[in-house]
């Protein structure tokens, strides 16, 4: 074989065959794009949140050999002394850490770190400018209780100059520092969070009231003889442990970027799932559209084999054609999928922050490898999906090509290994939703996913000779229609998958959203029983964990008409390894208005187990995820040692993606040693207005800092808000999916269209009318689009018990109710009918134009 | 040079085994030209197409310069079709993207042969078939005997030993026939091809050398 | 954060005269009160204490070293409250080993800020502790010292005890830098140290002993408005005597009047020298790669003393290239001494300080 003349062959031949057969090559073009672009959206963004996160932590920390730090709670400060007398220790510096708000500047708040000059000079990745004084005087820095350096993006945003003072609160300390140096990041910490601030460490506890705290402990190991620091790193770990408190967490820092990573790992499959759907009904398309192109150039093909081309050069050919247009649609994806990812960016960084971690995300950041790698698959996709109709042409003898007829409709192929095709996918679907409930491998969840669209999309020719079952309409076009659906099927068969896959998705998706909305609204009516709710709002704002000034409860509590006020406190950590949260009630407040749902309990009451002893109730989802029961124990660790905790009961909740331990607020305290709030839960005397207490609260605690009052109401919307913006990425790509799919249509009436030419053409000379023709075409759509959607309608009722009882329950845990969203899914099954009528236009307009003569003329 | 012995080919047509060759055997010398005649469904095309390599025979034997036709692999086969043969049809078949000069090189391009001289032949051979000023027009734009013209010089092209020709006059007129069959005699002469034209047309037929006339998948004596 | 530190000053700072300065200042000469004043004296805002010296193997081959704590008062109470780790003092220590007869000159630092107990000053007693490196003076007098840093492979451990008692420099231990009154440091000396010890080098301990020098100084601001640098020389001769010189430069390199010096004799009462009264000559140069230039071999003479000779390093690349202070430099090597004094051969051996040719002095805090 000569691959050199084939390729010749290709570039004077195919590329001008690519220009006179433009609407059917660019609809391929875009049906590649818009996979490729998901998936290239999705992938920057994912991108973008790790390294922006992994930057504001490089900045913050450096890139030490080795990390203590405290989850939920911060360390003692005297912890350092451990390191700065062992041996292996070269360098060690402290942090502490908080996020304050900025009362004169509502909606922005400092992400400020507290650092200690002197140690950590081997360690820093930012440049600190005086922006006083040159050269610097670094004095200033350490020696000045208020001095604080800024970054220059936010410095500009909050139109503060060197010099200038800036309020800022945190849980109820004031202070006013005073902007003096800039803060430069390294270049290599593109997309560090811009509120970060940098003071010295003794400026923040003192300013802040946390005297004898720090958050992390960084530092640079000694390498061994071998020039390693992993064996010194473990021997060191070994020495301290003992010393360590038990809700330190020591070793590598690679730990803590891995651990986030974990965290968002299941949000971000999520998001590379779906945006994988679009691609595979993009491959659909391709495949559809070289069967097309195959179909139609089948004399021509034969014409190059009875020349001497062989039957690989024709694959190398076909699949050649189909990689050279994928190129083009994988670089037209990629720039279109850099501009949806910057458009989806705030939404995703603002889901991250309010279920994950503290993240700020200001612009992209493309990774040339992941895009090189959308790129690849968007390749990978068109040379398989060419392959199949590409090797069946390799196979044709170039005698039948080279006979003069209908070449396009051919004898319709056997059903059976469609039928079976889809069983076995059902068959796997069901074996993947095993293995990621009972065999605990989560991911497999969307293997099941994938195999029941398969087999939606292997159903689907064989439902459309069904459909052709049935007696056509009783007028010629529909007869005409009806015949041609029928003997189109081996193209329809094609974009009726790709149809019923997208359908399949959108309305799965919408099934799982809506019922999911529907749960938590439901449980929100049932759990939020309050009048009014108090927060920091650097909390909403910037999804920090801040405590609320103490005073706020003492006010609230002084209030006129304010019946009870209950607290609550929440806490990330790490229990087990695995993501949690932490949460302190006034359990007697919750009880006597605002009751949980409980699923099980201990024998006794749950609430005075709690309030007598470590006892802790926990959500449905921690139960399920970590496989714990009422009666089991529960460790927690805190700054006062690890403390077993006996399971009381296991309630409802939505407020966790990775499960809620609730203690009473008297345990935590004993158990903790933390007294700090995160929000209050007011009740108000019955016939007491909450605007009213609301109102007076809000002046009252004005000149305190930045809070956020809200009512039941206000909440309830919140709470949805976040909901809807966390689903919004997902209902992004079931759009695209869609509008692939919409696409697919087109593209394969234009393709029979195009193979229809001479049938068209006796058609008319046989004295059909325009409109007879469209007429024909557009049922031969509906045809189409009913086989598409039936299939789709009821694969997505499967597609969406698949993501509430598999997926959902693998990764997150949560008891979501079946709600079906009639209206949604009629709004999509007509959306769809009218999107496959209005695809079938182009086409049908242009094969209603065609001139008999010119229809009739061989080429 | 060519060679055939009782050659045998039957089709499956849905229910019904048609036999379209009832044991041929022939033998056409270098420089021979033959015409194939026979009624419509005699087994003409497909005889052309075994000897052509397109085919391969249900049984028998045929041998093109001593290379075994009915038991090459297909990619074998297409190397031959690709060196050795040479091929008119009745529809033309040039690919409409490319223009005539293109076409006319297309088999040399397939097999990697584009040079300087090829292109001077290709020049040549259009100059021959009267097509020169037409070298860098599309097919569309050329009259029927023009096609056929140039689909008889891109046969040529690479001086195949033999040239296969299936009712190459079939959808010309009497003026356009008669001009292409002259060009294939002469050319085949002058170049020494064995030439094996298939045709219904008494006329056409005398113009060869030697005439096989067959009947229902058989020589007719 | 690297340049926040470049521009702290290392040591000796000057600063002009503040009528609001809230440091205390060397104007009068202390009233000395030992073993209190080997303490502390946080009131000024720069002190430090100082060991070098010349040293020897078992096999004779020769050593030298320098051990130095610094403080540096950055305000005489912190502004922060409530912290451990609120700023008053910046703590600096050095520490260098010459190995003549392999060519090596090492050197390592401390910077800190002394938090959670990291420094620990005594205001009784010479009791030192600086992240690690320690000097403390015995019960018996002895002053014992420790430092390593096992990065650079180099440490010490020595006991020092003093041969002769202590030396109060220039007028009853006020140490005058420039003519300005208050620029200048209350200053004593141990002139000759009976030494014994180890010294690590690349990580290998051996045993040494021999002689070394010790000065404690504290002042506010030492040095004049203009001035440069200092040349200065410590010496012990064979014969038991000593000689402390030193040279504050001003520009064009004149040797500043304040300039003066001690004679330290085997007996007998210390001698105070003059600017006048002594010169110091520059043999030769050393350029360093940063392409400073330092002078190198010095022929010195004390005409009244009927001493003359010359001072040459042991190696001529003795130079402190302090990344983490912010690249500050100074030499600062042994060196030894051959001449005459009243027409007989004289010989010893030393310590030469030189500041202020690579790195500038007191920049960021001249005011």
């Amino acid at each position: 074989m000569n691959w050199f003349p084939t390729l010749r062959v290709f570039l004077s031949h195919g590329g001008r065959d690519f220009f006179r057969h433009k609407t059917l090559s660019l609809l391929n073009l875009l049906a590649l794009t818009v996979g490729v672009a998901a998936i290239v959206a999705i992938q920057t963004v994912n991108e973008t949140a790790l390294r922006s996160f992994r930057a504001s932590l490089d900045l913050v920390a450096g890139r030490p050999d080795f990390t203590i730090e405290g989850q939920g709670f911060r360390l003692p400060e005297k912890l350092i002394l451990l390191l700065r007398n062992d041996p292996a220790v070269r360098e060690v510096t402290p942090t502490i850490q908080l996020v304050a708000s900025l009362p004169d500047h509502p909606g922005e708040f400092l992400h400020l770190v507290g650092v200690d000059p002197f140690s950590n000079q081997e360690l820093v990745t930012y440049h600190l400018e005086d922006a006083l004084r040159s050269p610097t005087d670094a004095i200033a820095f350490v020696s000045e209780s208020d001095t604080i350096a800024l970054t220059r993006p936010l410095a500009d945003r909050l139109h503060l100059r060197p010099g200038d003072t800036l309020r800022a609160v945190s849980a109820g300390h004031q202070a006013n520092l005073r902007v003096r140096f800039m803060l430069e990041p390294s270049s290599d910490l593109l997309g560090a969070d811009d509120h970060l601030a940098i003071a010295d460490i003794a400026t923040v506890q003192s300013s802040f009231g946390l005297g004898g705290q720090i958050d992390r402990i960084e530092a640079l190991l000694r390498p061994d003889a071998s020039g390693k620091i992993t064996a010194v790193r473990s021997s060191l770990l070994e020495r301290l442990a003992p010393n360590l408190p038990a809700h330190a967490r020591a070793g590598s820092p690679e730990r803590r970027g891995q651990e986030v990573e974990k965290m968002l790992g299941a949000f971000q499959l999520n998001l590379t799932a779906l945006s994988l759907i679009a691609l595979v009904v993009g491959m659909f398309l391709v495949t559809n559209t070289v069967a097309a192109n195959v179909a139609r150039r089948r004399a021509e093909l034969g014409l190059l084999r009875s020349l001497g081309l062989d039957r690989r050069s024709v694959i190398i050919l076909i699949v050649g054609e189909s990689l050279l247009l994928a190129l083009l649609g994988a670089g037209l994806g990629i720039f279109l999928g850099l501009q949806v990812a910057r458009i989806l960016l705030q939404s995703v960084s603002s889901t991250v922050t309010s279920h994950y971690v503290l993240l700020s995300m200001k612009d992209i950041i493309v990774n040339p490898w992941s895009l090189l790698g959308a790129g690849l698959a968007g390749l990978l996709a068109a040379g398989l999906a060419a392959w199949w109709p590409a090797r069946e042409a390799s196979l044709v003898s170039p005698m039948d090509a080279l006979q003069p007829g209908n070449s396009a409709d051919r004898a319709s192929s056997p059903q059976s290994p469609f039928l079976r095709a889809s069983l076995l996918c059902l068959f796997f679907t069901l074996l993947f939703s095993a293995t990621a409930l009972y065999a605990r491998i989560p991911r497999t969840g969307f293997l099941a996913a994938l195999g029941i669209l398969l087999a939606a999309a292997f159903l689907a020719p064989v439902f459309g000779r069904l459909l052709g079952g049935l007696p056509s309409p009783p007028i010629a076009s529909g007869k005409l229609a009806h015949s041609a659906f029928l003997r189109g099927l081996h193209r329809h068969g094609l974009a009726a998958a790709a149809l019923s896959v997208a359908v399949a998705m959108a309305i799965g998706v919408t099934i799982m959203v809506h019922s999911f909305r529907a749960t938590v609204d439901q449980w929100i009516g049932e759990s939020i029983k309050a009048d009014l709710f108090i927060a920091p709002s650097t909390n909403l704002i910037a999804g920090a964990l801040e405590p609320l000034d103490p005073q706020a409860e003492t006010l609230a509590l002084a209030t006129p008409g304010v019946r009870a006020v209950g607290t609550y406190r929440e806490i990330r950590l790490f229990l087990n390894g695995t993501p949690a949260k932490l949460a302190a009630c006034r359990l007697e407040i919750l009880r006597a208005y605002n009751p949980l749902t409980f699923l099980s309990t201990l024998p006794g009451d749950p609430y005075e187990l709690c309030q007598k002893g470590d006892f802790a109730i926990i959500s449905e989802n921690f139960a399920r995820r970590r496989q714990i029961k009422p009666g089991d124990t529960v460790f927690l660790p805190t700054p006062t040692g690890t403390h077993p905790l006996q399971v009381a009961a296991i309630f409802r909740d939505y407020t966790s993606e990775s499960g809620l331990l609730l203690l009473d607020r008297s345990t935590y305290r004993r158990l903790t040693q933390d007294q700090g709030l995160t929000s209050l839960a007011i009740h108000l005397e019955p016939g007491i207005s909450p605007k009213t207490v609301g109102d007076s609260l809000r002046e009252q605690l004005r000149p305190r800092g930045e809070f956020l009052v809200y009512s039941q109401a206000g909440l309830r919307d919140e709470a949805l808000r976040i909901f809807d913006r966390s689903f919004a990425v997902t209902a992004l790509l079931r759009t695209l999916a869609i509008a692939v799919a919409a696409l697919g249509v087109t593209l394969s009436l234009t393709a029979l269209g195009v193979e229809r030419t001479r049938e068209i053409g006796i058609l008319r000379a046989t004295g059909a009318s325009r409109n007879q023709i469209l007429r024909t075409i557009m049922i031969e759509a509906a045809y189409l689009g009913a086989t598409g959607i039936s299939i789709g309608l009821v694969t997505g009722f499967a597609v969406a018990l698949i993501l509430m009882q598999v997926i959902n329950r693998a990764f997150f845990g949560w008891t979501i109710d079946w709600h079906t969203p009639y209206p949604s899914l009629l709004g999509i099954i007509l959306g769809m009918m009218i999107a496959c009528l209005l695809a079938s236009l182009p086409p049908a307009w242009r094969a209603s134009r065609l001139s008999p003569a010119e229809a009739l003329r061989s080429e | 040079m060519l060679e055939t012995r009782d050659l045998h080919k039957s089709y499956e047509a849905g229910e019904a085994r048609v036999d379209a060759l009832r044991g041929i055997t022939l033998k056409i010398l270098p420089g021979e030209i033959v015409s194939i005649t026979g009624p419509s469904g005699c087994g003409k095309s497909t005889l052309l197409h075994i000897l052509g390599a397109l085919d391969t025979p249900t049984s028998g034997q045929a041998y093109l310069e001593g290379h075994p036709l009915h038991s090459l692999s297909d990619d074998k086969l297409t190397a031959l079709r690709r060196l050795k043969i040479g091929f008119v049809f009745q529809f033309f078949h040039l690919l409409p993207t490319l223009t005539v000069e293109e076409n006319i090189l297309l088999p040399l391009l397939l097999s990697g042969r584009v040079n300087s001289p090829a292109r001077t032949r290709a020049r040549e051979l259009l100059a021959t078939v009267g097509l020169s000023d037409r070298s860098h027009h599309r097919p569309h734009q050329l009259s029927g005997g023009q096609l056929q013209r140039a689909a008889l010089a891109r046969a040529l092209i690479h001086q195949p030993s033999i040239l296969l020709a299936d009712e190459p006059t079939g959808n010309l007129d009497s003026t356009s026939s008669s001009m292409v069959i002259d060009l294939i005699t002469r050319l085949a002469r002058q170049e020494k091809t064995t030439v094996v034209l298939v045709t219904h047309s008494e006329e056409i037929a005398r113009t060869a050398d030697r005439r096989i006339a067959l009947v229902d998948g058989r020589i007719q004596s | 954060m690297k340049t926040l530190i470049s521009f702290l000053y290392f040591f000796l700072a000057a600063s002009g005269l503040h009528a609001t300065e809230p440091w205390a200042r060397a104007i009068t000469p202390w009233s000395w009160s030992f073993p209190r004043d080997h303490g502390s004296h946080p009131e000024f805002k720069t002190e430090w204490w100082y060991l070098t010296g010349n040293l020897d193997d078992e096999k004779g081959n020769p050593y030298g070293y320098e051990l130095t704590f610094f403080r540096h008062g950055l305000q005489p109470v912190a502004t922060q409250t409530n912290s451990g780790w609120a700023v008053r003092d910046i703590f600096f220590g050095h520490l260098a080993v010459t190995d003549v007869r392999s060519g090596k000159f090492l050197f390592s630092e401390k910077i800190t800020r002394g938090a959670l107990g990291e420094v620990v000053i005594s205001q009784k007693d010479m009791q030192v502790q600086l992240a690690g490196w320690t000097l403390q003076r015995k019960p018996d007098s002895t002053l014992a010292m420790s430092a390593s840093d096992p990065t650079t492979g180099i440490g010490l451990d020595l006991s020092a005890t003093p041969l002769k008692p202590l030396i109060l420099q220039g007028e009853r231990g006020l140490s005058r830098k420039s003519a300005t009154p208050g620029n200048a440091s209350h200053y004593y000396s141990f002139t000759r140290l009976q030494t014994t010890g180890q010294l690590e080098i690349a990580g290998k301990k051996t045993p040494v002993k021999g002689l070394s020098w010790f000065d404690h100084e504290f002042s506010t601001s030492a040095l004049g408005e203009n001035q440069e640098g200092w040349d200065w020389f410590c010496l012990q001769f064979d014969s038991g005597d000593e000689l402390m010189l030193y040279r504050m430069r001003n520009p064009g390199d004149r040797t500043d009047p304040a300039s003066s010096g001690t004679w330290i004799p085997a007996h007998g009462s210390s001698l105070p020298l003059k600017s006048s009264d002594f010169t110091i000559v520059p043999l030769d140069e050393w350029k360093t790669s940063s392409g400073a230039t330092y002078p190198s071999g010095w022929k010195i003479s004390v005409p009244s003393l009927q001493l003359s000779g010359e001072v040459q390093p042991l190696l001529l690349d003795q130079e402190l290239r302090l990344q983490r202070t912010g690249n500050i430099r100074y030499w600062e090597g042994a060196c030894r001494f051959a001449g005459t004094r009243q027409g007989k051969p004289l010989s010893g051996r030393g310590y030469t300080e030189l500041t202020g040719y690579a790195s500038p002095i007191g920049q960021g805090m001249k005011e």
